[in-house]
């Protein structure tokens, strides 16, 4: 073994904890970065799975292809052809007002492998007449093992032809085709990627033997390289003689088919800046770890210079370290990534399992990602080397000679004034001349605080305006299930009532009109932007917004109104409305739609059909609310909510069309129990029972999937950024702790003139406070600065104002205090009682 | 025959204010085989005359002709295996590496060469300078004495044309003191080596056969001493 190689491995394992450290620094930066690409191709794949699930396992489809040509396909360098052939549509019920459709899909083998059809009984087609039905099917008696005799046809509303997409239309036409025998073999989920408007679906399997050459089948394809199928699908389409065609596109995008898209731009861009955060925290660690090494061993680089060792043969040293640290680190960087970012995907399925059904987080290790961090890891531990181990050569061996090593200081660069000896005693002045007379060392310290107090600050602020979002929508609601009836007995409602676990009820009834507003009387975020795009304006100007009267019964609209210190009976003499005058777009911005006073009176109308006069009438705003009353949700940007009683908005309905008076007929109930579990299985229940037509949307179930969502965000967030703190903590940790270390001597020198051991730990108490006073200096104010970019940036607009993130700043404050105090603490410890001239007598040789 | 030729040296540190001139304008020569003390007051030049002959510090003028070469001529590469091979220096605080240990840090300049080491030779340095028994043992282990011994032997390993020390026994009691400067003499007796001492002891200036006085920088005396033998 070369003398170098020697001297490299015994520097290695005499300075143990400095090893060690170096070690944890790579080893941190490694799992990270690793632990950044997988999780962003965790979920890159977990967005192609939702989107096959969602969709199907196809890039792209051909319509009306002949069947001759899909030989010509199968010919070409694709990953897979698929055939399918729409087969028509059964009639199920003959209605002239609603009639029902089975509409029956023929998939070849390829097909039923690669759509998500999802078998609940018995075996998806293998033979051409089976045929597998939906759950909904087989409740209207159709059964495994029947066999049925289907008259497939084409629907058409006047010379249109209908599709299954196409609602069931008044005056369409079914024209017969075919008759055709099928087996039921098998039951399946309703398929999401199919959706059919006016029945069911039904699959049968495509004999591709049994039809004719020309005749027209639609093929969907796999390739193999997706990047390219924007350009390449149109002039196959042409070739093979294609009808039409169409992309996958939510597949497409996920799998990186357009570079033009902006949601993998977008995980693109955040994981790029991600590893740029990693890598720049990380090379100001392991540069600083060896920038300390360096100046440590100035005397032996200069020796060895002294004794003829080349420049390139001193830098080779320094390399050599790095090398033989990431030999070390970077494998266990890399496991330690893998493992953890396993085992919290494991932890978020967990989780999230409601949220993402059939997909799931899978780690997604491909030998490229490894590769790519392992290069990462090398080039930062290259780069951190690469000066330090430029500087060790440079030293000249009349360094290892004098015993002085700091000769370059120039007394002015270590004046400090008067007042610092005055505040902080001479302690304090010692502490502030040491930190200015290694500014370098210091400077790459305070970098490094600074880094982790930005990044943890912004990215728990980031954490803090995401939940306050969240809770403006859903937090809010005080209800937790809407049943909009449709369709049912009377009793069902009563029985419904009278749910003893219902805590508090309303009988919401709504009545959409139109409102006209000049520009004035919109509030300041729909005057503006695209909110103001959004709004339609009739002939003379005017804004028009939709108009939601709404009213929630008797007993709740008494209770709201005098919550809010008003008199019920003041809104049933005269007709008007109380203007609820706050609207929250989800996840976006909370704001106030109208800027109007109480005594105005709006000009409303109902919406007119087939040329029609709208019917006009007066309402008159009666007072201004800020909070929604119980029964009221938010509306959409072009509308506001009216709250009024049930007397005023019947009234107001006989006065307008039909269709209006129906409308403000039906009615939901908003209900809330102690035990929304049980309240919703009640719910349901009941529903079976009456067999009543209604729909039932859960907010409760809604507000806990938001707070699955938000979680695993935390867990992402706030990992990546106590990683990140560890990481300066490493780097501080090594900074000062050697720091301190190698003054050893000028503090027994200090000691032996009489210097408490007191005087001794406040002086590393200054030291220790300067430098997280520094680092807080810059890093507090750039933090917040970066806070209210993201507050700007995320929302268009908040009407909550900017709240400075004080917790995390406190956090912060204190944390660094800690960190570097104990820091200091802990290194000094071991030789603030030893004996003085021990340490006076110290040379480097020790 | 001419082993070192100084032609009007000088060496300037600082600026401004703090200029301070350690060298101004030194000129000399050294026949192989000499034996030289150079002596004078603290702060007056001798150590930094030293160092610049031994290539360890650059000067701010003049030339420094070792064996022919001019030695500031080289690069930096070529000056380092210049100081490897063709110089030794010998300082008052040891400078040995304190992971290496006796024989390490005595064979150092041949193995930064990668050369063979001549084992004879070492053994008879051993001999020589009593290292024997402390072979595999690391600097804080060694005495004062001992200590400086390795690094005379690191010195000589190579069979330098020059040897240098500065104030070789600065950091030693008098009886290892007095051992050093036989070794010292001995190298030069018996290896024909060319030994250049810088000390301000008096003691040690009357047992080299020239001494060469420093003052502010500047040759004051160069006289040889007829009782050198």
């Amino acid at each position: 073994m070369s003398i170098l190689h020697k001297l490299t491995l015994r520097s290695l394992k005499l300075n143990r904890r400095w090893t060690i450290v170096t070690i944890i620094g790579i080893i941190l930066s490694g799992a990270m970065i690793i632990g950044v690409a997988s999780i962003a191709a965790s979920f890159q794949d977990l967005f192609v799975q939702l989107a096959i699930v969602d969709g199907g396992n196809y890039h792209a489809k051909l319509y009306g292809v002949a069947l001759e040509q899909v030989d010509n396909l199968r010919q070409k360098d694709l990953e897979t052809v698929m055939v399918n052939k729409e087969a028509g549509f059964a009639v199920i019920k003959e209605d002239s007002e609603e009639g029902l459709y089975l509409h029956v899909c023929e998939f070849d083998r390829e097909s039923f492998e690669s759509f998500p059809l999802k078998l609940v009984a018995g075996s998806l087609p293998q033979r051409e007449g089976e045929l597998v039905v939906t759950e909904e099917m087989q409740e209207l008696g159709y059964e495994i093992g029947e066999t049925v005799e289907l008259t497939l046809g084409e629907r058409y509303l006047d010379d249109m032809q209908l599709t299954a997409g196409d609602h069931f239309q008044e005056g369409e036409v079914w024209q017969a085709k075919e008759k055709r025998k099928f087996t039921i073999c098998g039951i399946i989920e309703d398929p999401r990627f199919m959706y059919n408007a006016a029945g069911f679906t039904a699959f049968s399997y495509l004999n591709e033997d049994a039809l004719g050459e020309d005749e027209l089948v639609d093929v969907a394809l796999r390739v193999k390289n997706v990047r390219g199928i924007y350009d390449d699908l149109p002039p196959l389409a042409e070739q093979v003689g294609a009808e039409g065609y169409g992309f996958h596109g939510e597949l497409l995008r996920w799998l990186g088919a357009s570079a033009n898209d902006y949601a993998m731009a977008f995980l693109d861009s955040i994981t790029l800046i991600i590893i740029v955060l990693i890598v720049v925290g990380s090379v100001t660690v392991i540069y600083n770890a060896f920038a300390i090494s360096v100046s440590e061993r100035k005397r032996q680089f200069g020796v060895l210079a002294s004794v003829g060792a080349t420049q390139g043969q001193i830098r080779g040293i320094v390399f050599k370290e790095g090398l033989l640290l990431g030999a070390v680190g970077i494998p266990l960087g890399i496991l330690a990534g893998l493992v953890g970012i396993g085992i919290t995907l494991k932890v978020i399925n967990r989780v999230l399992a409601e949220n993402i059904g059939d997909a799931a987080f899978c780690l997604v290790i491909s030998p490229a990602t490894i590769g790519i961090t392992a290069m990462f890891e090398a080039l930062i531990i290259f780069l951190s080397a690469w000066l330090p181990a430029k500087k060790a050569a440079k030293i000249s061996p009349i360094d290892a000679i004098r015993l002085q090593s700091d000769i370059n200081i120039k007394a002015k660069e270590v004046k400090t004034s008067k007042l610092t000896r005055k505040l902080f005693g001479l302690e304090g002045d010692l502490a502030l001349k040491n930190i200015k007379r290694n500014r370098k060392q210091y400077r790459a310290t305070v970098f490094s605080l600074f880094i982790s107090i930005v990044l943890f600050v912004s990215f728990s602020s980031f954490m803090e305006y995401g939940f306050i979002t969240r809770d403006m929508y859903y937090g809010g609601l005080p209800y937790d299930f809407i049943v909009n009836i449709y369709e049912t007995e009377d009793d069902f409602v009563e029985k419904l009532l009278a749910v003893p676990e219902i805590e508090r009820s309303a009988v919401v009834h709504q009545l959409h009109v139109q409102g006209k507003f000049n520009k004035e009387q919109l509030g300041s975020y729909l005057q503006k932007g695209e909110a103001l795009d959004a709004l339609p304006q009739d002939e003379a100007g005017n804004y028009l917004l939709n108009v939601n009267l709404v009213s929630i019964g008797e007993e709740e609209f008494k209770k709201y109104v005098k919550e809010n210190g008003l008199k019920p009976a003041d809104f049933k003499q005269e007709r008007q409305g109380l203007l609820i005058n706050k609207n929250v777009l989800e996840g976006k911005v909370a704001y106030e739609p109208l800027s109007v006073s109480k005594g105005e009176e709006l000009e409303l109308s109902d919406y007119s059909y087939e040329g029609e006069q709208p019917a006009v009438f007066r309402l008159k705003i009666g007072a201004v609310m800020k909070e929604l009353p119980y029964g009221v949700n938010f509306v959409g940007v072009n509308s506001v909510n009216i709250l009024v009683t049930d007397e005023v908005l019947q009234s107001i309905a006989a006065g307008l069309h039909e269709y209006s008076q129906r409308q403000a007929a039906d009615f939901s109930v908003y209900l809330s129990g102690s035990d929304s579990e049980i309240l919703g299985e009640k719910i349901r229940s009941l529903g079976e029972e009456f067999e009543a037509n209604y729909y039932l949307t859960d907010i409760s179930a809604l507000q806990a999937e938001i707070k699955r969502t938000t979680t695993v965000m935390a867990i992402f967030l706030y990992g990546f950024v106590t990683l990140i703190s560890l990481i300066g903590i490493t780097n501080i940790f090594n900074t000062i702790s050697t720091n301190v270390l190698l003054r050893r001597r000028e503090f027994a020198m200090l000691r032996s003139v009489g210097l408490t051991p007191e005087g001794l730990q406040k002086i590393i108490r200054f030291e220790s406070l300067f430098y997280g006073m520094k680092a807080l200096s810059y890093g507090l104010p750039v933090s917040i600065l970066i806070s209210v970019w993201m507050f700007n940036a995320f929302a268009n607009l908040f009407t909550f104002s900017f709240v400075i993130p004080w917790r995390q700043l406190i956090i912060c404050i204190v944390g660094v205090q800690l960190v570097t105090f104990l820091t200091m603490r802990h290194a000094s410890k071991k030789f603030s009682s030893e004996n003085i001239v021990d340490a006076l007598g110290l040379d480097y040789c020790s | 025959m001419e082993i070192l030729r100084v032609e009007n040296l000088t060496k300037v540190y600082g600026k401004g204010s703090t200029r301070v001139k350690a060298l101004a304008g030194v000129s000399f020569s050294v026949q192989k085989g000499e034996f030289v003390a150079i002596v004078g007051a603290s702060g007056s030049g001798k150590s930094t005359l030293l160092h610049c002959i031994g290539g360890v510090d650059r000067p701010s003028g003049g030339k420094v002709v070792v064996d022919g070469k001019d030695i500031y001529s080289l690069s930096e590469t070529k000056l380092a295996v210049f100081r490897r091979r063709k110089l030794g220096l010998i300082y008052q605080f040891y400078n040995l590496i304190p992971i290496l240990n006796v024989e390490e840090n005595m064979t150092l300049p041949l193995l930064l060469d990668g050369k063979e080491i001549e084992r004879d030779y070492l053994q008879e340095l051993l001999v020589t300078l009593k290292l024997t028994k402390r072979l595999q043992h690391l600097p804080n282990e060694l005495s004062g004495g001992e200590q400086q011994r390795v690094s005379i032997g690191r010195a000589l390993i190579n069979r330098p044309a020059l040897l240098l020390a500065d104030e070789p026994t600065g950091n030693l009691d008098s009886k290892n003191s007095q051992e050093i400067i036989e070794l010292l003499k001995l190298s030069n007796k018996k290896y024909q080596q060319t030994l250049i001492v810088v000390t301000h002891d008096q003691n040690i200036a009357r047992q080299a056969g020239r001494v060469i006085t420093i003052a502010d920088g500047q040759i004051v005396g160069d006289e040889i001493n007829v009782h050198f033998a």
